[in-house]
C-alpha cells in the first residue's frame, strides 16, 4: 500500500474548519471548493450532495479495508459506492458534515482522498493482471504504490496547472492506459534489467493524443527521477490561463514534438542528478500457499462451467487463479441488507487469502487474486449469493461508462442509462456474446473523455442533436489501438440515442459473420466494419417527430423530455482564477458602491475592503495562503511590494490597513487606494500561462494575446449565436481570440457584421466545407 | 409688446407684467405651480414682485400628484 | 461573471444583443434592487417591466387593496384580484412573468418611521405614488440617504417625470413645499387616461434600467413632460435649487417629518 502522507491530519482539519465555514455562510462557495476538490471531494450534480474518491493506487484495496468503506459509507447515510475508471472507489450521495469524519475513519485504515480530484497528481494504474497474468513482463504494481508514497507527499503535486495522470503496465503488448495518459511506463526488460518504456503526453478529453514514446527504456532505477522531471517540467511550462488548454499535451501541440521532449529530456538529465533511485523492496510472496480445505458438502449447480469459462482465468503461479466479480457499471449500492451481507460474506471469505487479493479494474469491477483453486466453487457460490451478476456474458460486464449527467454538472446525456440499455439488448438477442468478450464498448455523457470513448472498440460520446427541437445523441468513435502501437479511436458520425443500442448490436452481429477473416476486431472496425458502421449511422439518422414518437426525445432512464436547462459550469475547474476573480470582483463592486456612497463610516470601511482585496488578489498564485487577515497584508507586502512587483509608495497604506484595520482613515487617501487596486489588476492582466508577471506593461499591451478560445455555433439559430458571442467575448481580455464555427446562409451574413458594429475585429472568415471559421479578436 | 419664450414656447406679452399675472394669463394659479425665470428658481412668494422682461424665458411647472390611486 | 443558465441567455437574449446593455448590462441588472414606491398606476408599468428585465430584487410597498376603479389603468391587477392587497397581487405577477426575481412586498405605508429603514438596502427608489406629502417625503429620504430615485406624476392627460441623483435638483428643488390641500386636484375626483400611467411609469422604468446599466443620460437636472391630447414631450432643464430647504447651501430639513394626510380632502378611504 502507498504511505499515507505526513501532513493528511492536519489537511482534514483545515477541511472541516472549512466546510463549517462553508455552511455558516462564512467560507465563500469558490473558496471552499478550491480547498475541497483536490481534497478528492466532489459536489455531485445535486446542489449540497457530496462524494469522495478515495485513492487506490493500481486498484489495489485489502479486503478489510473494503469491508471498512462499506461500514463507514453506510453509517454516514451513503447508498452507493462506485469503482470508477481510475481504480478508485467513491462514496456517493454524503452531506458535508458527514465528510470530515468519514476523511479521518479512513485515515485510520490507510486510506486517503486526497488528490482524487483538483490539479493533482491523480490516481496511478496498474494493470489489473499485473503480477499473475502468464503474458506479462514482470509486475509494476510496487513501482506504482512506490512512485504514489513519493508523489503525494510532495506539495507541488497538489499545486500543478491542471491534472496529472500517470499509468502503469506490466505487458509491452497490451501497453493500454500507459498510452493515453500523461505519463506511461511500459515494462521492459533489457540485459535482464528491469525498466521502462516511457510514454509522456497521453490523454483523451479535447484535443486528444496517444502519448510520445520519451525513452525507448530507462532502468526502474531511475523511475522517480523521471516522474518527478515531468512533474516539474509540467509545473513550469503548462499553460496556468486557460484550464482547458492545460493537460501536459498541450506543451506538445505548442512547442512541437521534437522541443517537448528535447525539453523534458532535459529536465530528467537535472533529475538523476539529484533524484534518489528507485530500489525495489523485497518481493512480496503474491500467492501465500494457503491451508484451506473446502467443506465436504460442497455442490455447484449447471452454471458453474460457464461462469468458470466467463470469469476465471489461472494465474501465472500454479494452483491459483483469479476471478472477475461484475459490478454493473461499478455500483455498489448499500440500501439492500441481504445483499450487502452477502457481499460482506465473499470479502471475508476472499480475505483469508491474504491482503493481495483484491484489485478494482479500469473496467470498474474487482478482480479477485490469489485464489486457491480448490477454493472455487466454494466462491462461486458466495458470489451467486450477493446477486453479483456472474450469469451474463462479460462483454456486458464490461460496458464502460462514466457517471453521466445522473451525477456529473458538465453531463449531457445520461451514459449510464444507454450503458444498462446496450446491456439488455446485448443479452435479450441471439448474439454469441461469449466470443466477443474482449470487446471494450465505452460511453461518455459528454465529449470530455471519463468514460474513455477514444480508447474503446466502439465508443460513444453524448451530444445534442435537433431537428426542430433537440433531442439525446452520440457521436460515436471506431478502433482504438490499445496492444503494442496505441492510436485512439476515430469519430465516424453521430447517431440518436435511442437507436445506439440496436447499432452496437448490429455492428457486432455483422463482426461474428466475418470473425474469422480478421486477426482482431480492430482490424474488422478499420475497414469493413466502418463502412457498415457509416451504413448504419445514415440509415438511423431520421429521427420521427416529437409529434409521432417521443421516445426519442427522452435519453435512456430519463423521466422527462431531453433538455439542458440548469447545466452547470465545471465542477473541476476549481481552483485559482476563481479565487482571483472574487478579489477582483470584491473591488469592482465596492468601488461602484463607492460612487454614490455618502455614509463617511461606510466608505472608510470599503475603502478599506478595496485595500484588502488588493493585497489578498495575487498571493494564490505564489502558492501563500493567508491564514488571517493580517497575514494577507504581510504575504503582499513581501511577496509583492518587496519583490518588486508592486510600487513601494503603496507599502504605508497597506500597512496602515494591517495595524489600524477599519479604524484609520481612508478617505483623504481614497486616489492612492484606487491607484493600487489598478496596480495590482494590471499586474493581473500582464500574467503569464506560468503565473509570473511581466513588468514592461507597455510592450505587452501592443502585444496581441496568442490565446484563443472557441466555440462551435453551428445550429444555433440567429441572433441566439450572436447572443452566444457576446457572451464568449464578455468572458474574454482585450487582445484574446476567439474562433467560433458558425452556419452558411443567415448565421455568416449576420454575425461578423455584428461583431465588427460593437468594436471587436474579425481576424479571418474561411469557409470550410459546411461551415464557416470565424476568428475574432476582443477589442 | 415685449417677446419672452414660455415653456420653450414663443409670446407676446404686454408690460408692465407680474408673474402672477403671467401665470393666470396662462389659466393656471399660482399655488398650483413653480416657475423658473431665465433657469432660475422663483420663491412662490415672490411671483406677485416680479416683474417680466423682454427676452425672458419662463418655465411654469405643474405639480402632478396622481399614480398610485389616483 | 456571472454565469447565466442557458434559459436565462435565452430569456435575456434581446438586452445581450444591444450594444450598450450586453452581458455586462444584463449582470448588473439582475444585481440590482430597486424599490417601488406604490403598486398602482405607475407602480404598475415600473413593475412589469423590471421584472421582464430580470432585476435581481424588487421591493414593493403599497397599503391598498385592489378596488375595480383600479383596474382601468393599474396594469398589474386582474378582475379576480379586486379585494387583494396591491403588493400580493404585484407579487404573483411577478413571479409568473420572471421567476429570476425576488419580490420583497410591505402590505404598509410608506412613512417617516419607515422611510430610512426600507430605502437602505435599495440601488434605486422609485415614485409611483398619488399624494404630494408622501412625494415630498421620498424625496427629502432619498436626499437624505444619498439615493437615486425617479419622480412620476400624471393627470388627466399630462405627465411628468425627472430623477435625481445625489448632487442634481432634487424634487424640492422645482416644488419647493406640498401645494395646499385641494389646490392641485391629485386624486379620484381628477381622472387619467389610463394609457398616460402606462406612458410614464414605462419612462421610469427605462430610467430604472438606464441607471443600472449605466447607459445613457439620465432625466437628471431635467424634468419630462408630456401632453397625451397633443402629444407633445418637453424636457425642462432644471439646475440645483441655491435655496432648496432639503439640499439647498442651507438646509432646513435634516430629518424626516410624518407628512400631512390628506392631500384630498374629497379622497374617500
Amino acid at each position: 500500500m502507498y504511505k499515507i502522507p505526513d501532513t493528511l491530519d492536519e489537511d482534514i482539519a483545515r477541511f472541516g474548519l472549512l466546510a463549517g465555514g462553508y455552511r455558516d455562510g462564512q467560507v465563500g462557495a469558490v473558496q471552499f471548493k478550491a480547498f475541497r476538490v483536490p481534497m478528492g471531494i466532489y459536489e455531485q450534480r445535486k446542489d449540497d450532495v457530496y462524494m469522495i474518491r478515495i485513492r487506490a493506487t493500481g486498484g489495489v484495496i485489502t479486503p478489510e479495508q473494503l469491508l471498512r468503506v462499506i461500514d463507514i459509507a453506510r453509517r454516514h447515510g451513503s447508498d452507493l459506492l462506485h469503482i470508477t475508471t481510475r481504480q478508485e472507489i467513491q462514496i456517493q450521495n454524503l452531506l458535508l458534515e458527514e465528510i470530515e469524519p468519514i476523511l479521518r475513519e479512513l485515515k485510520a485504515v490507510g486510506l486517503s482522498a486526497k488528490g482524487g480530484g483538483g490539479n493533482t497528481v491523480r490516481n496511478i494504474l496498474v494493470s489489473e493482471g499485473s503480477g499473475i497474468f502468464r503474458e506479462e513482463v514482470f509486475d509494476a504494481t510496487p513501482h506504482a504504490m512506490a512512485l504514489t508514497t513519493r508523489l503525494i507527499a510532495e506539495p507541488d503535486s497538489y499545486l500543478l496547472p491542471r491534472k496529472m495522470k500517470i499509468a502503469f503496465s506490466s505487458d509491452d503488448r497490451q501497453i493500454d492506459y500507459a498510452a493515453i495518459n500523461d505519463l506511461g511506463f511500459v515494462a521492459k526488460i533489457r540485459d535482464g534489467k528491469r525498466g521502462f518504456r516511457v510514454y509522456a503526453g497521453g490523454g483523451g478529453g479535447s484535443s486528444p493524443s496517444v502519448g510520445w514514446l520519451l525513452f525507448e527504456f530507462i532502468p526502474e532505477s531511475e523511475l522517480f527521477a523521471v516522474a518527478g522531471a515531468l512533474k516539474k517540467m509540467f509545473s513550469e511550462h503548462g499553460n496556468r490561463k486557460n484550464k482547458h488548454k492545460a493537460r501536459l499535451r498541450y506543451i506538445f501541440y505548442k512547442l512541437g514534438e521534437e522541443a517537448t521532449l528535447r525539453l523534458i529530456r532535459e529536465y530528467c538529465d537535472e533529475a538523476r542528478k539529484t533524484v534518489p533511485p528507485f530500489v525495489p523492496e523485497a518481493p512480496v510472496a503474491e500467492a501465500l500457499p494457503v491451508v484451506y480445505t473446502p467443506p465436504a458438502d460442497i455442490t455447484v449447480d449447471s452454471g458453474y462451467p460457464l461462469w468458470k469459462k466467463r470469469y476465471v482465468t489461472a494465474q501465472k503461479q500454479d494452483g491459483y487463479s483469479s476471478v472477475l466479480a461484475p459490478f454493473a457499471l461499478g455500483n455498489l449500492p448499500l440500501d439492500n441488507q441481504t445483499r450487502m451481507d452477502a457481499v460482506k460474506k465473499w470479502l471475508h471469505f476472499v480475505a483469508q487469502f491474504g491482503q493481495h487479493t483484491l484489485r478494482f479494474t479500469t473496467t470498474q469491477n474487482i478482480r479477485l487474486r490469489n485464489i486457491p483453486d480448490i477454493a472455487l466453487p466454494e466462491l462461486y457460490l458466495l458470489l451467486k449469493e450477493a446477486a453479483t451478476d456472474i450469469h451474463v456474458p462479460l462483454l456486458a460486464n464490461n460496458i464502460v461508462s462514466c457517471t453521466g449527467a445522473d451525477t456529473c454538472r458538465l453531463g449531457v446525456a445520461l451514459s449510464k442509462g444507454l450503458a444498462a440499455a446496450i446491456r439488455k439488448e446485448l443479452m435479450n438477442g441471439s448474439l454469441d456474446t461469449d466470443r466477443l468478450s474482449d470487446v471494450r464498448i465505452h460511453i461518455s455523457g459528454c465529449p470530455n473523455s471519463c468514460g474513455q470513448q477514444l480508447w474503446a472498440d466502439i465508443g460513444f460520446a453524448g451530444k445534442i442533436l435537433r431537428n426542430d427541437r433537440i433531442y439525446p445523441g452520440y457521436q460515436v468513435y471506431l478502433a482504438a489501438n490499445r496492444a503494442e502501437t496505441p492510436r485512439m479511436a476515430a469519430p465516424v458520425g453521430s447517431i440518436n440515442a435511442r437507436d445506439v443500442p440496436k447499432f452496437v448490436v448490429k455492428m457486432l452481429t455483422a463482426f461474428l459473420e466475418v470473425q474469422d477473416a480478421y486477426p482482431s476486431l480492430t482490424a474488422w472496425l478499420e475497414t469493413e466494419g466502418k463502412a457498415r458502421a457509416l451504413q448504419l449511422i445514415a440509415e438511423y439518422e431520421k429521427v420521427p417527430d416529437f409529434a409521432d414518437d417521443k421516445n426519442y426525445y427522452f435519453d435512456w432512464g430519463a423521466e422527462t423530455v431531453f433538455s439542458v436547462i440548469g447545466r452547470g459550469a465545471a465542477e473541476c475547474s476549481a481552483g485559482l482564477f476563481d479565487m482571483i476573480d472574487l478579489d477582483l470582483n470584491c473591488i469592482n463592486e465596492h468601488r461602484k458602491a463607492l460612487e454614490t456612497e455618502t455614509d463617511r463610516q461606510e466608505i472608510n470601511s470599503r475603502l478599506y475592503d478595496v485595500i484588502y482585496s488588493s493585497s489578498r488578489m495575487l498571493l494564490v498564485t505564489r502558492g501563500a495562503e493567508p491564514k488571517t487577515t493580517a497575514d494577507a497584508f504581510n504575504m503582499f507586502l513581501k511577496s509583492f511590494i518587496e519583490f518588486g512587483l508592486v510600487d513601494s509608495r503603496y507599502r504605508s497604506i497597506v500597512e496602515t490597513a494591517r495595524d489600524a484595520r477599519r479604524t484609520a482613515d481612508f478617505i483623504a487617501r481614497r486616489d492612492e487606494i484606487y491607484a493600487l487596486a489598478d496596480a495590482v489588476t494590471e499586474l493581473y492582466k500582464n500574467m503569464d500561462d506560468s503565473l509570473q508577471f511581466k513588468n514592461g506593461k507597455t510592450e505587452e499591451e501592443q502585444k496581441p494575446k496568442t490565446e484563443k478560445r472557441f466555440k462551435d455555433l453551428r445550429g444555433v439559430l440567429c441572433p441566439m449565436n450572436f447572443v452566444q458571442t457576446k457572451i464568449l467575448l464578455a468572458a474574454m481580455k482585450f487582445g484574446e481570440d476567439l474562433e467560433i464555427w458558425l452556419d452558411d446562409g443567415q448565421p455568416i451574413a449576420n454575425v461578423p457584421g455584428s461583431v465588427r458594429g460593437e468594436g471587436h475585429e474579425v481576424l479571418e472568415q474561411i469557409r470550410t466545407g459546411e461551415y464557416w471559421k470565424v476568428v475574432i479578436r476582443k477589442r | 409688446m415685449a417677446k419672452i419664450t414660455l415653456n420653450d414656447e414663443a409670446q407676446e406679452v404686454t408690460l408692465p407684467l407680474s408673474l402672477t399675472e403671467l401665470i393666470k394669463a396662462n389659466s393656471a394659479t399660482p399655488e398650483m405651480v413653480s416657475a423658473q425665470l431665465n433657469g432660475e428658481f422663483v420663491a412662490r412668494e415672490q411671483y406677485d414682485a416680479i416683474a417680466i422682461r423682454e427676452g425672458d424665458e419662463v418655465d411654469i411647472l405643474y405639480f402632478m400628484g396622481g399614480g398610485q390611486s389616483s | 461573471m456571472m454565469d447565466f443558465t442557458p434559459e436565462q441567455i435565452e430569456r435575456y437574449s434581446r438586452h445581450i444583443l444591444l450594444q450598450d446593455v450586453g452581458v455586462e448590462g444584463q449582470e448588473k441588472i439582475s444585481n440590482g434592487k430597486v424599490l417601488v414606491i406604490g403598486a398602482g398606476g405607475l407602480g404598475a408599468p415600473v413593475l412589469l417591466y423590471l421584472a421582464a428585465a430580470g432585476v435581481g430584487v424588487i421591493g414593493v410597498i403599497d397599503g391598498d387593496t385592489v378596488d375595480l376603479s383600479n383596474l382601468q389603468r393599474q396594469v398589474i391587477h386582474f378582475t379576480p384580484d379586486v379585494g387583494k392587497p396591491k403588493v400580493i397581487s404585484a407579487k404573483e405577477k411577478i413571479r409568473q412573468i420572471n421567476p429570476d426575481v425576488k419580490v420583497i412586498a410591505h402590505h404598509d405605508l410608506f412613512t417617516s418611521e419607515n422611510a430610512f429603514e426600507l430605502i437602505r438596502d435599495y440601488d434605486f427608489i422609485v415614485d409611483g405614488t398619488d399624494t404630494f406629502p408622501v412625494k415630498f417625503l421620498i424625496n427629502d429620504a432619498c436626499v437624505i440617504a444619498g439615493k437615486p430615485f425617479s419622480h412620476g406624476g400624471i393627470l388627466r392627460f399630462d405627465g411628468q417625470t425627472m430623477t435625481h441623483l445625489p448632487q442634481t435638483a432634487c424634487y424640492r428643488c422645482v416644488f419647493h413645499s406640498p401645494p395646499p390641500p385641494n389646490a392641485v386636484p391629485a386624486c379620484s375626483q381628477a381622472g387619467v387616461l389610463g394609457a398616460i400611467a402606462g406612458m410614464l411609469g414605462t419612462i421610469q422604468a427605462a430610467e430604472v434600467l438606464k441607471f443600472l446599466t449605466g447607459t445613457g443620460e439620465l432625466l437628471a437636472d431635467r424634468l419630462l413632460s408630456f401632453n397625451a391630447k397633443t402629444m407633445n414631450f418637453r424636457t425642462v432643464k432644471l439646475h440645483k435649487n441655491r435655496q432648496c430647504p432639503v439640499c439647498g447651501e442651507h438646509p432646513v430639513i435634516t430629518e424626516l417629518k410624518e407628512a400631512e394626510q390628506t392631500a384630498c380632502d374629497l379622497k374617500q378611504r
